[in-house]
Formats: structure tokens, C-alpha cells, sequence
């Protein structure tokens, strides 16, 4: 415990205390972007933010992971925020909590294995590009003021680290902002900034019960939100956990994880704050910038609040164009660019799942539709790929009288019509043997057309032999128990 | 099947850990194991704070981290490997059982804990006496590991005369029982110490210890000091000329530790022969 406490918190202190500097300046302009897209004051994702973080840092599964409000969550609430109001998604936000902390109990780390690593990939596709979709209307109908801030702040934030000496030292999303709101403020130039989208922290976050009736309406109109907001921000922490394991080569705790963030999202509800999650792009500034435990996450936090209620007055200045100009470089970081460069070399239905993981997210604007449709395709694809694995052998004895079909492999309902078919009906035989000692009936649809064939082939007159039946639907049996066992899998799987 | 666990790094006394390995080994008769841990630190070196993220970002930095700990991992395998096998050459010169040498990736501390069961005595080399500050890994694994554990901090000198500080706590006791019936050291002149005040009360401890010891038919000594314990010990320890100190290890909570220091860690940073510790 002592040990895990020092080694989770204090191996790392020099590294972190730096690198929660500069995720908690990337922080900033994210939070915003983020309540902005849900419809709400920058205040509400900032306050969510610092809370998150900070509760985080002490109840997560993963040292070094960075959650906050995230655009994942906020496109899930638009429509929420929209018909029914703030109040309405601070009640949803700690619904969202609760669940998440029951699917940690019940489990739901271990559901994860069904999401493929394509549904995974076509997930952060599909994040990257609504993020950047969540950026084009602050760049249509504007002036060319606009275009020329964002664009010169894309130079800025991929061409200063080339800058020698100070170029890894100071964050260039950070410079990016000074230079262009400074610009902006001498020039005096008339663009959007942050504070016309809204209220901004002035002071310390309260404790704030939602104001909403407590009663099975109010249950109604947040509980779908809520499920959603649950799944989306449990789906995008796993993966994030999945990708600072990868980066760290340690290993994170999932279902602490699920239980952590649902008591960040109870504690962000109960200051005012939206639901979020674990963030991809954050995490990996972390890692990059040498964060490695649970007190850089701390501290980003810390520093978020710190920064912005006593900079507020600063903050409101900054010029929309140059947050644009960060969220577009999230976006591009979020996106997985290697699984583009994969597409030739994968198989079509790999990429059909990505792809279509991807297509349903975008035009729905939920990820979790996105994932479901994605995990349901990879599933079918998978049913096929094993209906592949079923032969018959035919033999027949010397005067052609007795027939036996002998079939190995699976059958199940993708392939039981495959099964059926084999049998030719149409034969005049005194005698079929279907051995199924080498076959796996792996559900009742097998088992269905097996009979179906047995009484088909002894209405056309002849005796009917099933062999090894017994042993062929011992997989229907849903007692996943014994197939741990190796000798077990043998008896069961024998076959091959 | 229990044996000597030699945990060596190749900075701290490995020689001379090696050598009290073998002398232990040789007197309890039990095999002799030298353990090397790559410690795993993932921990990039570069310095980057330029917090932006590009295109394929995340793939970048996992070939960069590759590269990088493939490259110093592979150092440490090479350089432990070669101090194993010097060891192990080494111990075989002396040593009458088996030796067998190990190397794993891990945890230093969750490593030992994993093979604690096995361990029957734990041989550390420590940092030397010019550079005298007691690591807090050490610290942890005398705080977790429930066997003997000699802290190896000079050079290899047979040892002839052993102080056993006894002042009638659980830790003490432990090692008493622990010692007496599986002595660690052959042929060597034992005396307990006690350091209390209250000459009476002293005197019954270190009567009570030495019984323990007469029971498995092995002399031993006593002696009864009064004064402040750390310094006492160390003071007796230097004039009387002992070669290995034992004793009952941090007794105390951390947070007791925290507030009042430990008499422990006091003897630890300031004694200049090795430890025999128990917890």
C-alpha cells in the first residue's frame, strides 16, 4: 500500500510537476472548445476540468493518464443541454457517475475484450474528425482575419519546437496563444474571443446540488443521456489507459479506472461541472512532456484552476481563432494516422469495421452508436470467418447401399444451413450415418438442422445413424467453466 | 526448497556480498542463488515540452521509447549477465552447494517479495561507507521481507565476533528464535547486548535471550549498557572489535518512524561492517 502510494505518486515528481504545467495549458483552451461544443459557459468545462483531474489523480486506475471534460462527452449532451438546460446535465453528469461506478462492479473492464482493436481504431478516427467538424463553424461566415489568425497559429504550434534552445522548452500551443492574442489586442482587430462565448470562472468552484425535480420525468429525460455519456466516457478511458500502458510499458487498472471516473463525474456534477473522461491527446502530451505519475494528473488540475480564475480577465481576451487553430491540432493528434497507412495491407473486413465504426459516429455525432454498430459488425464478421471451418467427408460402403457423411468443424447458426445442405436428399439409400463425433453444435440452430435432415432422410425411407451426438453438443451447454481446462478443450475440440 | 538469495546490481559491494553469500551458505548448507533485476524505468531521457501532437504522434513516440529502452536494457542484460557469471566463478572456489544464477525483469522490491518463500537468507551489498545514505528501496524491502537479511557494506573479512543488540521487542525475538535454531554463522563468538537504564530489568532480557540460545546448545555472551541506544551500540560495536552486527528491524510504524526517527535507520547510516536485520 505504502510502497504502491510512493511509487503511483512520488517516483516521478520532477517530471510531473512540469508536465502538469503544460497539459494544464493545453487544458485551457481544450475545456472551452469542449463546453462550447456541448452549448454551455467555458466555466462549466473548466470548473469539470479541474475536477476531474484532481479526483482523478486519487481514485484512478491508470498514474499518468489525464482526464477532464472531453469532446467525446460533449458532443453526447448537445441535444440534452439544448431542449432541457444546464440543470438538466449537471443531474445527467452525476446519474452518469452512478452507473459507471455499477458497471465497474459488475464488470464491465472485462467487456472491453469485445470491442475490437478495429472498432478501437475507427472510435479515435471518428473522435479526431468530430472534433475538427466541431471547429468549422467557428471558421464559416467569418472574415479573412479569421483564416489568417488560425492558420499563422497552425505555423506556430508544429514550426516552433524547431526553434532552437526554447523550442522544447516552452509548450507551442502556449505560444500560440500569447502571440496571436497579443497580435489581436495591438492591432485591435475585431474577432470572436472566449469571451463572448460565455461566462468564465472569477472564483473558486462551489458545491452545487443540480436544480431539477426529483422525480421519474426528470429520470426519464436524463437516464438515455446518461447511459450514453457512461459508455462513451468508459469506452475512451479504457482506450486511453490501453494507449499510456502501450507508451509506458506498465500496466493500468481498468476496472479502477471505471469506478474512478465515475466518482470524478459525481464530484464534477456536484460542483457544476460537465461529465467527462479520459482524453487520448492530453495523456499523450503527458507521457511526451515526462509525466509518468499520479501527481502530474494532480497538478494539471491544480494549475487549471489556479491559472484561470486568476487570469480570468486574460483568458477572455484569447482570440477563438487561436483555440481553433489547438483543437485542430488535437484533432489531428487524436487521429490514428497509421490506421490510413494500414488499409492496403489489413483485411477488407477489418477495414469495413474501422470504416464503418468511423461513417456511423460521424453521422450520428455519438460515439456510442458508432462502437455498437462497429462491435456488431466485427461479431458477424467473425460468425462467417469460423462457418468457414466445417468439411464433410462422404464415403459410401461396397454396393453403394449405406452412405455416411462425416463432419468436422463448427456448426452453428451460420453455418447449420451449410450442414444441411451437404446432405443429398434426393439418393436412394437403405442406410445414412452422419457422424458428428469431430463436429461442435455450438447452439440449437444446429441441433435443429441436424433433426431436420434425420427426419427428412427417414421420410424418404431409409435408417438413420447420428454417431456422436453427445459429444458434438457438449459446446451448446453454456458452461464456459469447463473450457478452461485443457484436457476438457481437447475432449471438446478433438477434432482438429 | 530454500536457499541463499544474493541480490547484486554491480555498484554496491557485489564482491563482498558474493563472499558472505558463500560463507553463509557454507554454514546453513543451502544452495546459493544470485539474483540480477533489470528494473524497468520508462522514463525518456529528452526532454520534450513542446505539448503539441502531430500527425502519427503516438506511433512515433512508441518507436522512439523502443528504441531508447531496447538499447539500455540490453546494456543491462550484457553487463548483469557478465557480473553473474564472474560471481558465479567466483563462488564456486569456496562454495559446497549449488549455485545457480538468475536474471529477471521487474520490480526490485515486488521481485524479492515474489520469492520471499524460497529465500531462506537475503544477502544485499549496499552503498558504501564513504556514501553513507541508506536508499529508501532498502529501507522497504527490510520493511516487507520476513527473513534475515544481511546488508553487505565493506569488504569481505571472515566473521569472528557478533553483536546482537536485544531489547526484548517482536523483531528481536524473531531473529533470536530465528538465529538459534538455523544459525547463520559457524564458529563465532555470539554476545547479546541489552541498553537499558533499568540495570535490573536489562539484565533479565539478556537472560532470557541467552536461554534461548542455551536451549539449542550455543554459547553466547551478554552484556548490559545504558545510554542513548544508537550511539552506544555503534561506540561498543567499534571498541570491542565485532566483525557483524544483528538485530530486530523497525519496530516502529512509518509514521513513528517519520516523527521520532528511527533507531534503525540511525545504526544503518552510521555503521561501517554489515548488518544481519530481521523483521
Amino acid at each position: 500500500m505504502y510502497q504502491s502510494i510512493k511509487k503511483e505518486w512520488f517516483s516521478n515528481i520532477r517530471g510531473d510537476s512540469i508536465s502538469g504545467i503544460v497539459v494544464a495549458l493545453a487544458l485551457i483552451p481544450e475545456a472551452i472548445a469542449f463546453s462550447i461544443i456541448a452549448g454551455v459557459d467555458p466555466k462549466i468545462g473548466l470548473y469539470a476540468s479541474f475536477c476531474i483531474a484532481v479526483v482523478i489523480a486519487f481514485v484512478g486506475g491508470r498514474p499518468g493518464m489525464i482526464s477532464a471534460a472531453t469532446g467525446a462527452m460533449a458532443l453526447v449532451m448537445v441535444t440534452l443541454v439544448k431542449d432541457h438546460g444546464l440543470q438538466y446535465l449537471l443531474a445527467a453528469t452525476l446519474l452518469t457517475g452512478v452507473i459507471q461506478i455499477i458497471l465497474a462492479y459488475i464488470g464491465v473492464a472485462k467487456l472491453m475484450s469485445f470491442v475490437a482493436r478495429a472498432v478501437v481504431v475507427g472510435f479515435v478516427n471518428a473522435l479526431a474528425i468530430l472534433i475538427f467538424m466541431a471547429q468549422l463553424p467557428e471558421l464559416t461566415n467569418v472574415t479573412w482575419h479569421v483564416y489568417a489568425l488560425t492558420a499563422a497559429g497552425l505555423g506556430i504550434i508544429y514550426l516552433f519546437p524547431y526553434v532552437p534552445k526554447i523550442g522544447k522548452i516552452l509548450p507551442s500551443p502556449l505560444v500560440t496563444i500569447v502571440v496571436l492574442t497579443i497580435f489581436v489586442y495591438i492591432l485591435g482587430w475585431d474577432v470572436r474571443n472566449v469571451g463572448d462565448m460565455g461566462q468564465l470562472p472569477d472564483t473558486l468552484p462551489i458545491f452545487l446540488w443540480p436544480d431539477v425535480p426529483f422525480n421519474f420525468q426528470t429520470l426519464w429525460i436524463i437516464l438515455p443521456y446518461s447511459v450514453a455519456l457512461a459508455i462513451v466516457g468508459l469506452l475512451e478511458s479504457f482506450m486511453t489507459t490501453t494507449i499510456v500502458d502501450e507508451l509506458t510499458d506498465t500496466k493500468g487498472d481498468k476496472t479502477k479506472e471505471a469506478r474512478g471516473q465515475g466518482i470524478a463525474n459525481i464530484a464534477s456534477g456536484c460542483i457544476g461541472g460537465m461529465a467527462g473522461c479520459a482524453m487520448i491527446g492530453q495523456s499523450i502530451i503527458n507521457v511526451k512532456s515526462g509525466g509518468r505519475g499520479r501527481l502530474s494528473t494532480f497538478l494539471a488540475g491544480f494549475y487549471l484552476l489556479i491559472m484561470v480564475v486568476f487570469l480570468s480577465d486574460i483568458i477572455s481576451i484569447i482570440p477563438m481563432a487561436a483555440l481553433v487553430a489547438v483543437m485542430i491540432m488535437v484533432s489531428i493528434g487524436t487521429f490514428d494516422w497509421g490506421s490510413i497507412t494500414r488499409l492496403r495491407t489489413l483485411p477488407l473486413s477489418t477495414n469495413l469495421v474501422m470504416l464503418t465504426t468511423v461513417a456511423v459516429t460521424v453521422y450520428t455525432h455519438n460515439l456510442a452508436n458508432g462502437v455498437l454498430s462497429g462491435v456488431l459488425l466485427a461479431s458477424l464478421f467473425f460468425a462467417n470467418k469460423i462457418s468457414h471451418f466445417m468439411y464433410c467427408n462422404i464415403s459410401k460402403n461396397e454396393d453403394e447401399s449405406i452412405k455416411t457423411y462425416q463432419f468436422v468443424g463448427q456448426v452453428f447458426f451460420n453455418s447449420a444451413d451449410k450442414f444441411y445442405e451437404t446432405i443429398d436428399f434426393k439418393e436412394v439409400l437403405d442406410k445414412v450415418i452422419i457422424d458428428v463425433t469431430k463436429a461442435h453444435f455450438w447452439d440449437v440452430s444446429a441441433v435443429y438442422a441436424l433433426d431436420k435432415a434425420v427426419i427428412k432422410l427417414r421420410r424418404s425411407g431409409a435408417d438413420v445413424e447420428v454417431i456422436g451426438q453427445n459429444e458434438a453438443s457438449q459446446t451448446i451447454i453454456d458452461r464456459f467453466g469447463i473450457h478452461d481446462k485443457p484436457e476438457e478443450i481437447e475432449k471438446v475440440m478433438g477434432g482438429h | 526448497m530454500s536457499y541463499i538469495l544474493c541480490c547484486i546490481d554491480g555498484k554496491n559491494y557485489s564482491q563482498s556480498a558474493c563472499d558472505y553469500a558463500v560463507h553463509i551458505s557454507n554454514n546453513m548448507n543451502l544452495p546459493l542463488r544470485f539474483l540480477h533485476i533489470i528494473e524497468h524505468t520508462s522514463k525518456s531521457d529528452s526532454l520534450d515540452l513542446s505539448g503539441n501532437i502531430s500527425l502519427g504522434e503516438k506511433d512515433d513516440m512508441i518507436e522512439e521509447y523502443t528504441n531508447e529502452e531496447s538499447i539500455k536494457n540490453k546494456n543491462l542484460i550484457k553487463e548483469g549477465k557478465t557480473l553473474l557469471n564472474d560471481l558465479k566463478q567466483r563462488a564456486k572456489q569456496e562454495c559446497k552447494n549449488e549455485i545457480t544464477i538468475l536474471q529477471v525483469h521487474g520490480d526490485l522490491l515486488e521481485t524479492i517479495v515474489e520469492v520471499e518463500n524460497q529465500t531462506a537468507v537475503l544477502v544485499i551489498g549496499i552503498a558504501s561507507k564513504e556514501n553513507h545514505k541508506i536508499g529508501d528501496n532498502v529501507k522497504d524491502i527490510i520493511r516487507s521481507i520476513h527473513k534475515p537479511i544481511l546488508l553487505v557494506n565493506s569488504e569481505f573479512i571472515e566473521p569472528k565476533k557478533l553483536l546482537l543488540a536485544y531489547n526484548g521487542s517482536n523483531e528481536s525475538k524473531k531473529l533470536l528464535n530465528e538465529t538459534s535454531a538455523k544459525p547463520i554463522f559457524k564458529d563465532i563468538i555470539r554476545e547479546i547486548v541489552n541498553i537499558n537504564d533499568d540495570k535490573i530489568a536489562s539484565a533479565k532480557l539478556v537472560d532470557e535471550a541467552k536461554k534461548i540460545f542455551e536451549k539449542q546448545n550455543i554459547k553466547v555472551n551478554t552484556s548490559v549498557l545504558s545510554g542513548e541506544p544508537s550511539s552506544t551500540i555503534l561506540n561498543y560495536f567499534e571498541e570491542k572489535d565485532f566483525d557483524v552486527l544483528a538485530m530486530g528491524a523497525f519496530g516502529n510504524s512509518r509514521i513513528k518512524e517519520f516523527i521520532f526517527g528511527s533507531f534503525t535507520s540511525k545504526i544503518l547510516a552510521n555503521i561501517k561492517k554489515p548488518i544481519l536485520l530481521f523483521r
